[in-house]
């Protein structure tokens, strides 16, 4: 068979380094990427950031974030965890979940909240956190869980009618912590290829090339283009230590709106960490809206940031009007670092 | 989603009592290195090549599959 | 002045009166040495003939040791390298120090002492200089301001709009040691073999490519935002497209380690040693001869856009293609994806 054929790649680390290597300019002419909703940055509900600000506007609070979350935008433009800093809050830069722990040991006068944000590459080490916290009860330590979950995320978009998709590269990370076991289930369900992609160049293309063969030999089949990481049974060890701690729940996606088993929530025995029951209702920031930005659609690939009218005009990395304009590793952002308009 | 870079582990630190929940190395990442948690790899020892995210070793690399 | 190690910088050592006399007199001026305005406010200096070249500039920094330089050494060869990138041999500085209430006094001493070593390395001598003591909390440890005069030795000006089409890029040695040193002390990281700071004077390297007959038409040291933020600036103020190969740029192993580990940018980490240098085509061998010998290399060109686009700089992969330099935004936030 022939193409012209459209893959999206999932994960926005391959999105950052597909741009980052200009590897869009040796791919084969008759294959389009588009890029996927894998930026959990750009996924975070609205109404999470502004629930984040308001904790970290509490007197006495010391709010820990990834340096990722630090400029993103609540509901009101302009308004992130940054400026709140520089406005007095306590807003630390980490680097790993377990420096949380030690922030909270030093300073047992005062509520240390951890954002925590990521795909099921990252919720490991907030359940390792929760486990550690547990046991040494810490009792000023909690959560602000924004965990998502990537193979539903890519259920929705294989199943919608409109959808370009032809094929998926699927996030390596991910997969070694999960296997490829959930993918398998996605290729048996809508009949679509899906290849296992690194992050490095020379693995993405690889990826790209066997997605296309799958393609052109009219097959729907699991491949795996990054076996020096990723096994079929993943890392079961990471899984039950985050199974022990999480379990799947409903969740909105900025973009995408509520997806079924979208997200991860604290297990009961965990709930004592959670930073939405331990500090109840807060005023809230601002109402939700996510203004005239597109990232639904582009979301879920049926735009591409060039066809945004406020791309890089009234939308930029020093102003984002929407998620993906945020992180480097969101679709606009990438788009506009990279590439000459 | 997800940096995660690839490092070998130069030295590990046993946890409480043999405990795997604060079992540590030390992974070098061409000459910067990190305290990293192995409590996902309880395996994993002097040599190895671990794929490390957010400060947790997730993944034994197979070096002959190709560190990137 | 107290001898005692424990003893800290108090607010009345900038009050003007005995304990201020004591700091000056007991500390900074034996430190220091040649403080030609001990007794006054002002200095007054004979110069050599020529065009004179002065420069300003503040320091502040998280830790204020750090391996391989400390706050001190930076602010003399900080504003000492200023001033060779005008072509000019640094001569004179001043020095204006903000303490907070509460700053150890060993930790001061060790400061001044290797701002002395840095002023000799430098070839300048520190002649006049103030002190502020501000209440504790309302500083960083110190802060530190230098200003430094020297006279010029290149034959023509140095500057972004004397770039033409055809220009070669060199750099003078490996990029972003000083902003790992840093950003290691501050993220937990350790550096292993050690990983110093490339704090170190320039004029050295300036003046002996001015004396083989180098004519810089730019010469920048890559501090604050590193080869990134001044490659953006040349672009912008030369009107062309800087094309850089990216696999011929010196990096550490260390320093890429590092960046892929808090996913930051090689490029847009400060160096303190370091300068981007163009020259015209038939003076490259002579520049590249003088400079490869310390890890410096050819690592570009400039040329005129495409008719119609702004200039911008464009890094050519180890795979052919193309992709622009991102913007520098000026904050190094290491993140997760």
């Amino acid at each position: 068979m022939t193409g012209p054929w459209t893959l999206m790649e999932v994960c926005g680390g391959q999105t950052h380094a597909l741009l980052r290597w200009g590897l869009d300019q040796l791919l084969p002419a008759d294959l389009r990427l588009i890029h996927g909703p894998g930026c959990p940055v750009c996924v975070t509900p609205a109404e999470r950031i502004d629930r984040a600000l308001a904790l970290a506007g509490q007197p006495g609070v010391i709010f820990c974030s990834y340096g990722d979350m630090l400029q993103v935008p609540g509901s009101r433009p302009g308004h992130d965890l940054l400026g709140l800093r520089a406005r007095g809050a306590d807003v630390r830069l980490l680097t790993t979940p377990l420096q949380a722990l030690a922030v909270a040991r030093d300073h047992p006068e005062r509520q240390v909240v951890m954002l925590a944000v990521g795909f099921e590459t990252t919720a490991p080490a907030t359940a390792l956190l929760a486990r550690q916290a547990l046991a040494l009860g810490v009792p000023n330590l909690s959560l602000l869980v924004c965990h998502v979950r990537v193979v539903p995320a890519m259920r929705l978009i294989a199943a919608d009618r409109a959808t370009a998709v032809q094929g998926f590269l699927a996030a390596g990370h991910v997969a070694a912590v999960m296997g490829t076991a959930e993918l398998q289930q996605l290729v048996d369900d809508h009949r679509l290829p899906v290849v296992v992609a690194g992050f490095g160049p020379d693995e993405l293309l690889q990826a790209v090339g066997a997605c296309r063969r799958q393609l052109q030999r009219g097959e729907a089949r699991l491949d795996n283009a990054y076996a020096s990481v990723v096994t079929a049974d993943g890392n079961p060890r990471a899984r039950r230590l985050l199974a022990s701690v999480f379990e799947p729940a409903d969740v909105p996606w900025r973009g995408l709106g509520l997806l079924p088993g979208g997200g991860l929530r604290l297990r009961g025995r965990y709930a004592v960490l959670d930073a939405d029951r331990r500090f109840g209702i807060l005023p809230p920031d601002a109402s939700n809206h996510d203004g005239p930005c597109i990232s639904g659609r582009i979301l879920r690939g049926l735009a591409r940031p060039l066809d945004c009218p406020a791309f890089g005009s009234a939308c930029t990395p020093d102003h984002p009007l929407g998620a993906p304009m945020v992180s480097d590793e969101g679709a606009c952002a990438a788009h506009l670092r990279y590439r000459r308009h | 989603m997800c940096l995660a870079t690839a490092g070998v582990i130069v030295s590990v630190a046993e946890g409480d009592g043999g405990d795997p929940l604060w079992r540590s190395a030390e992974v070098d990442f061409g000459g910067v290195r990190q305290r990293v948690s192995l409590a996902c790899l309880p395996t994993a020892s002097v040599g190895d090549a671990v794929l490390v995210h957010v400060g947790l070793a997730l993944a034994l690399v197979d070096a002959a599959g190709g560190l990137p | 002045m107290d001898s005692d190690d424990s003893a800290t910088i108090r607010l009345a050592h900038g009050g003007g009166g005995q304990a201020m006399r004591a700091l000056i007199h007991g500390e900074l001026l034996p430190i220091l040495g040649a403080y030609a305005a001990a007794d006054h406010d002002a200095t007054v200096l004979g110069l050599p003939a020529g065009r004179l070249a002065f420069s300003s500039d503040s320091y502040v920094v998280q830790p204020l040791e750090f391996p391989g330089g400390d706050i001190g050494r930076l602010a003399v060869v900080g504003t000492a390298n200023d001033l060779a990138m005008a072509g000019a041999r640094p001569l004179h500085l001043s020095l204006a120090l903000i303490l907070e209430e509460g700053l150890p006094l060993p930790l001061l001493r060790r400061l001044l002492t290797s701002m002395a070593a840095a002023a000799r390395d430098c070839g300048v001598t520190i002649v006049t200089g103030d002190t502020k003591v501000v209440e504790r909390g309302r500083a960083d440890g110190l802060y530190v301001t230098t200003s430094g005069l020297g006279v010029v030795e290149a034959p023509g000006p140095i500057t972004a709009s004397a770039l033409r089409a055809g220009d070669a890029l060199l750099l003078s040695g490996d990029l972003g040691r000083h902003g790992v040193a840093i950003l290691a002390a501050r993220h937990g990281l350790r550096l292993d073999p050690p990983l110093a700071s490339d704090c170190a004077p320039l004029w050295p390297q300036v003046q002996q490519l001015l004396a083989a007959g180098v004519v810089p038409r730019f010469l920048r040291d890559l501090t604050r935002g590193g080869l990134a933020a001044t490659l953006e600036e040349l672009a912008m103020a030369s009107g062309l497209d800087l094309r850089l190969q990216e696999p011929a740029l010196p990096l550490l192993p260390a320093v890429t380690g590092t960046c892929a580990l808090l996913g930051l940018e090689p490029l847009q980490l400060a160096c303190e040693g370091r300068f981007l240098l163009a020259v015209e085509p038939r003076q490259l061998p002579r520049a590249l001869a003088l400079l490869s010998p310390a890890g410096g290399a050819l690592v570009g060109q400039a040329q005129s856009p495409p008719p119609g686009l702004s200039p911008r700089v464009v890094l050519v992969t180890r795979f052919g293609s193309e992709r622009l330099l991102p913007p520098t935004t000026g904050d190094l936030l290491p993140r997760i994806c």
